[in-house]
């Protein structure tokens, strides 16, 4: 029996329900739809009342989301797509993200945005936004690349005490699966080493997780042995183990399918800079996408985003700097 | 819309009125002589920020504020001293926050009229205009999903807010929900500088009420009596489960839109006018009228008031401020996720 | 007609780049194989540049004095299609994207400056065997190794730079032999002559006859050593002439003050340097006695601060250890040491007995900063302090 990654968040969901009494999903299409990519599939008739439509009001959904956890509940709010997350902007960081921090009452809801694209999606339906929502304080902004943190990380994400954001990328939602679910995960903050090596390393989330595996299974055999860290959540993110990481390599490739100014890839490369600079042999690189809106037609989508073949040959030359 | 003032007799006191009409009238008092303190202690330098006062919508803010009941959720806005004392607050919390106190209840990281204390259902508001309504919607929706019906949302907004997409989508959601929220819509013709006819495009803004399927009410919100009866009635109607509910007060902006506005682009002609008639003016004769007070204990409780907040300020300013020693600098709830190496 | 890039020639090792003299010829000229077609001048010399095929000059990239690296395109030559394929040609300028580059898709940012001379077996830029990553120059700090030393580690990075890994194996191959900590004396000579090193240090040698000196020193007591004579010799040759004990620094020449001439006295496992100020006012007598005492301080470590503060020049004398001829290090401070070796019976031809003559002799050698003394300056030094040597009545 294998379940995939968004079987895993359906299941996920369908625990948090179960078990605590304090969560409900409000979403768009969610109920008897069971939502546009049937991720609350059924939960609408297991959970009644507990998964709710909303009008598409994507402010008010967070809004509301909002004053139900001043009053101690756990809502899910799922955005049809992270694209569209952009509507609710200012309550997500304005109102939740600074709610603690003001007033001493923690704000907790999990926003779920099924971000990533698919070829033909086109620019308002693929996007990626962690770099975006990481950058406000407040804000837990998780990247899943497995299908086991997919479950694992969303149950924490409900169980957090602050505002998540859940990055689930659309891409490996029905292409990553696993035989079984996990009882036990790393903590949020915690990145893990999807792949040991001694090369360069690697650091990498969500989708990227998989290229850079495929690219280092590639580079191992031209003799190159690439250390691919997988981060999970990108805030907070774990600057101690990627520090590890270059402190074994010595050389560092950030890949990320968010856009090139500013991010995640940036982030991480500031800080190996400023804290790590005596374990470099080589200038950081990184990947992000092209600095353009995601593109329609598949064969320019294919072209826009870091892919296992672009990963090898900035390993390479990585490696001959 | 329903105007179901045609419901009122307006010269039907209810038994008790008189003793709510003379507390809404203290509240009154205090709201604007500690913001008249609010206003000359930021002339001199001692506030940080933008003062808001209610100048001239006192009656209709505290008709709701003191409607408001424990385990009610109340979301004020940025002219809602009034409703806030009715509400429960008290001078000291005021001042504390407006003149940085390390008591403060926001602790310095925000301010003046963004404070609250939302565990207690007093939320605290942000700049964004129309951002708060479907917070306090949201509050309502996690009280009927625990099996709580017995709460009501009180918030307040003015015209320019209802511009605001979030104020369209809040009234919408809590529609849809049919959630127990009374929304008070204070049309004091001034969004800062712009006025009405650059506002909205509708009649008269109760008539939005009919678009989202709600009840709205119009109130002359000079006058604090039939502000207290439709408010009253809108806050009754929630309570019994009809849904949410809109009043739209009407009153003139009688300040500028912070201490930093002249409003010198004001209309002169509505201070002469019906409208920009001040409401504690109106009700101080009214009790006089009534013979519910005379000049000797109005005059008293004006002192009263001026004292009360002399005291507090000054007992306030003894108190030591917010510093940055003191602050943890930590946004996230969950103390482990504190950034332990400083950004590179 | 296609053009031939005419590509700055590699002209000779550690040529990197080279100015623009003049042109031979104009664009529109008719050029033979291996025609000259300008001049250019390197730090050494003044070379020719030919064309690369026969064909016409299409235009010049460049103008006469300007300076270009190894590699740049001078100009093109238009050439047929049968010569360019005799002669091996590409028609592409010297591509500004390295080979590496293959990825399908352009890599979208943050990759390093192309670097079109990449190739050449000359590394421009500040790269090969001269760079010292972060992460090197972290473990060599961790380690207390000086980034010179790394150049006797042989390195297998780019442009044979020593990588981390070539370190650590090196040091992993030490670890088989016996190791003690070096004491502070060690480390501070060895930190004096890595210094010093860092010149292009020259040695030249003279023959000089200790006769004089044998029979000069037995009028005095206590007798004065051979260093000391040596010494006085080389104060009275600079005092004359300055220059010998001059300085190089940035593109000033420091000329010494007061003559200070230190001497080279061996210590427990090291040497130790007392300078002897204005040695030139002693009288050899006043030399002897001072110097006496100071040699008993350096072996106790106990020199006054006056004899520890630098010298212009030194004095290494180091026959009674039976050395006969050596190139001693000046100090890193002074740009000129005088060794004295053994003095032994040599033969040596006399003309007017026609015969071989034993001789009290040993080998005077020089070592001096040749960026500050050529040849012929030191071969008159040394010919003055033969003569002083061995005439020791003038000191």
């Amino acid at each position: 029996m294998s379940i995939t990654y968004l079987e895993a968040i359906r299941e996920a969901q369908a625990k948090a329900l179960r078990n605590d009494p304090r969560v409900y999903i409000y979403g768009q299409d969610i109920a008897a739809f069971g939502g546009a990519f049937k991720a609350t599939k059924n939960l609408a008739h297991e959970f009644p009342g507990r998964v709710l439509d909303s009008p598409i009001s994507e402010d008010a959904m967070v809004g509301s989301a909002i004053g139900a956890a001043i009053e101690g509940m756990r809502p899910i709010v799922e955005m049809q797509f992270a694209d569209f997350s952009s509507l609710a902007v200012n309550q997500i960081v304005n109102q939740a993200a600074t709610h603690f921090w003001r007033t001493g009452v923690p704000c907790s809801i999990t926003i779920r945005l099924p971000s990533g694209g698919n070829p033909g999606t086109g620019p308002c339906h693929s996007q990626n936004l962690e770099s975006l929502y990481a950058h406000f304080p407040g804000l837990v902004v998780m990247t899943p690349g497995t299908v086991e943190d997919a479950y694992f990380m969303l149950l924490e994400a409900i169980d957090l005490d602050d505002p998540v954001i859940f990055c689930e990328h659309k891409f490996l939602y029905n292409r990553l699966k696993t035989e079984s679910l996990p009882r036990s995960g790393l903590p949020t903050g915690r990145a893990r080493v999807a792949r040991a090596g001694r090369d360069v390393s690697i650091v990498a989330y969500s989708a990227m997780v998989q290229e850079a595996l495929a690219a280092a299974e590639e580079l191992r055999l031209k003799g190159i042995e690439a250390e691919v860290v997988d981060l999970r959540s990108v805030k907070p993110l774990d600057y101690d183990t990627i520090l590890a990481s270059v402190a074994r390599t010595g050389r560092l490739l950030c890949v990320g399918e968010s856009w090139p100014w500013g991010g995640v890839n940036a982030e991480v490369i500031a800080r190996v800079a400023g804290h790590g600079f005596h374990l470099l042999d080589a200038p950081p690189f990184r990947i992000n996408a092209r600095d353009t809106p995601v593109p329609y037609h598949p064969s320019l989508w294919q072209a826009h985003k870091p892919t296992t073949a672009l990963i090898v040959s900035h390993v390479r030359q990585l490696l001959e700097w | 819309m329903s105007n179901t003032l045609k419901e009122l007799k307006r010269d039907v006191v209810p038994s008790g009125f008189q003793e709510q009409y003379i507390k809404a009238f203290k509240w009154m008092l205090l709201a604007r002589t500690v913001e008249d303190k609010i206003v000359s202690l930021w002339r001199a330098g001692k506030i940080a920020g933008g003062v808001y006062i209610g100048r001239g919508q006192e009656a209709i803010s505290v008709a709701l504020g003191m409607r408001i009941r424990p385990g009610d959720i109340y979301g004020p806005l940025i002219r809602d001293q009034a409703g806030r004392f009715a509400a429960g607050e008290d001078v000291l919390e005021v001042l504390r926050v407006y003149l940085g106190s390390r008591l403060g209840v926001m602790r310095g990281r925000d301010g003046n009229v963004h404070r609250g204390r939302p565990r207690e259902g007093r939320y605290a508001m942000i700049s964004h205009l129309g951002a708060l309504i479907s917070v306090v919607a949201g509050g309502l929706l996690a009280r009927r999903l625990k099996g709580d019906n017995s709460a009501i949302g009180a918030t307040a907004i003015g015209d320019g807010g209802t511009s605001t997409g979030a104020f369209h989508e809040a009234m919408n959601l809590a529609a849809v929900e049919k959630l127990p929220l009374v929304v008070l819509v204070v049309n004091n013709q001034y969004a800062y500088s712009t006025p009405n006819s650059r506002q909205f495009g509708c009649r008269d803004l109760v008539d939005r009420a009919i678009g989202y399927g709600i009840d709205g009410y119009s109130v002359d919100a000079t006058d604090l009596k039939e502000s207290m009866e439709v408010v009253n009635h809108a806050v009754e109607r929630a309570r019994s489960g009809r849904g949410p509910q809109m009043v739209v007060g009407t009153c003139l902006r009688l300040s500028g839109h912070a201490g930093h506005d002249d409003a010198s682009y004001m209309d002169r002609a509505l201070l002469q006018s019906d409208v920009g008639r001040d409401c504690l003016d109106l009700a101080e004769a009214y009790l006089r009228d009534q013979q519910w007070a005379d000049i000797a204990s109005i005059e008293q409780w004006k002192e009263d008031a001026r004292a009360e907040i002399e005291e507090a300020v000054i007992k306030v300013q003894r108190e030591p401020p917010v510093s940055p020693e003191k602050e943890d600098w930590c946004a996230f709830a969950t103390r482990r996720f504190l950034d332990s190496t400083p950004a590179a | 007609m296609p053009k031939i890039p005419i590509i700055m020639p590699q002209l000779g090792e550690s040529i990197a780049e080279a100015t623009v003299v003049r042109f031979t010829v104009k664009a529109g000229d008719h050029v033979e194989v291996d025609q000259e077609i300008m001049e250019v001048e390197t730090n050494k010399a003044v070379m020719g540049v030919v064309t690369p095929c026969p064909g016409v000059i299409a235009d010049f990239s460049v103008q006469a004095e300007q300076t270009c690296p190894v590699g740049a395109v001078l100009g093109y030559v238009e050439a047929t299609e049968d010569d360019i394929r005799k002669f091996g040609l590409a028609v592409e300028p010297a591509s500004s994207t390295p080979a590496a580059k293959t990825a399908p898709a352009e890599p979208p940012i943050a990759s390093p400056e192309p670097d079109a001379r990449q190739d050449l077996p000359v590394p421009v830029a500040q790269r090969g065997s001269s760079f010292f990553s972060p992460r090197l120059r972290a473990r060599i700090d961790e380690l207390g190794i000086q980034s010179t030393e790394l150049g006797v580690i042989p390195g297998t990075g780019k442009g044979a730079r020593v990588t981390i890994e070539d370190l650590e194996s090196y040091l992993e191959s030490l670890g088989k032999s016996p190791v003690r900590k070096a004491s502070a004396m060690r480390l501070a000579v060895a930190d004096s002559m890595r210094r010093s090193w860092t010149r292009p240090l020259a040695t030249a040698a003279a023959a000089v006859c200790l006769e004089g000196i044998s029979a000069h020193r037995k009028s005095l007591a206590p007798a004065p050593g051979p260093a000391l004579y040596a010494a006085k010799a080389l104060a009275v040759a600079i005092s004359e002439n300055p220059k010998y004990a001059a300085r190089l620094i940035g593109q000033k020449l420091v000329l010494p003050g007061s003559i200070d001439i230190g001497i080279a006295v061996e210590v427990e496992d090291g040497v130790v340097v007392p300078v002897i100020r204005e040695l030139d006012q002693k009288s050899l007598a006043q030399l002897t006695s001072h110097y006496q005492k100071l040699v008993e301080a350096a072996r106790n470590r106990r020199l006054p601060e006056n004899a520890r503060d630098s010298g212009i020049a030194s004095v290494t004398n180091y026959g009674p250890l039976g050395v006969t001829w050596a190139t001693p290090i000046p100090l890193p401070t002074e740009s000129l040491i005088i060794g004295l070796g053994r003095g032994e019976k040599r033969p040596v031809w006399d003309e007017l007995s026609s015969q071989f003559i034993p001789k009290l002799q040993a080998e005077l050698t020089v070592t001096f900063d040749h960026r500050v003394l050529d040849g012929g300056a030191v071969g008159r030094l040394l010919q003055r302090l033969k003569a002083l040597l061995e005439s020791p009545e003038d000191l």
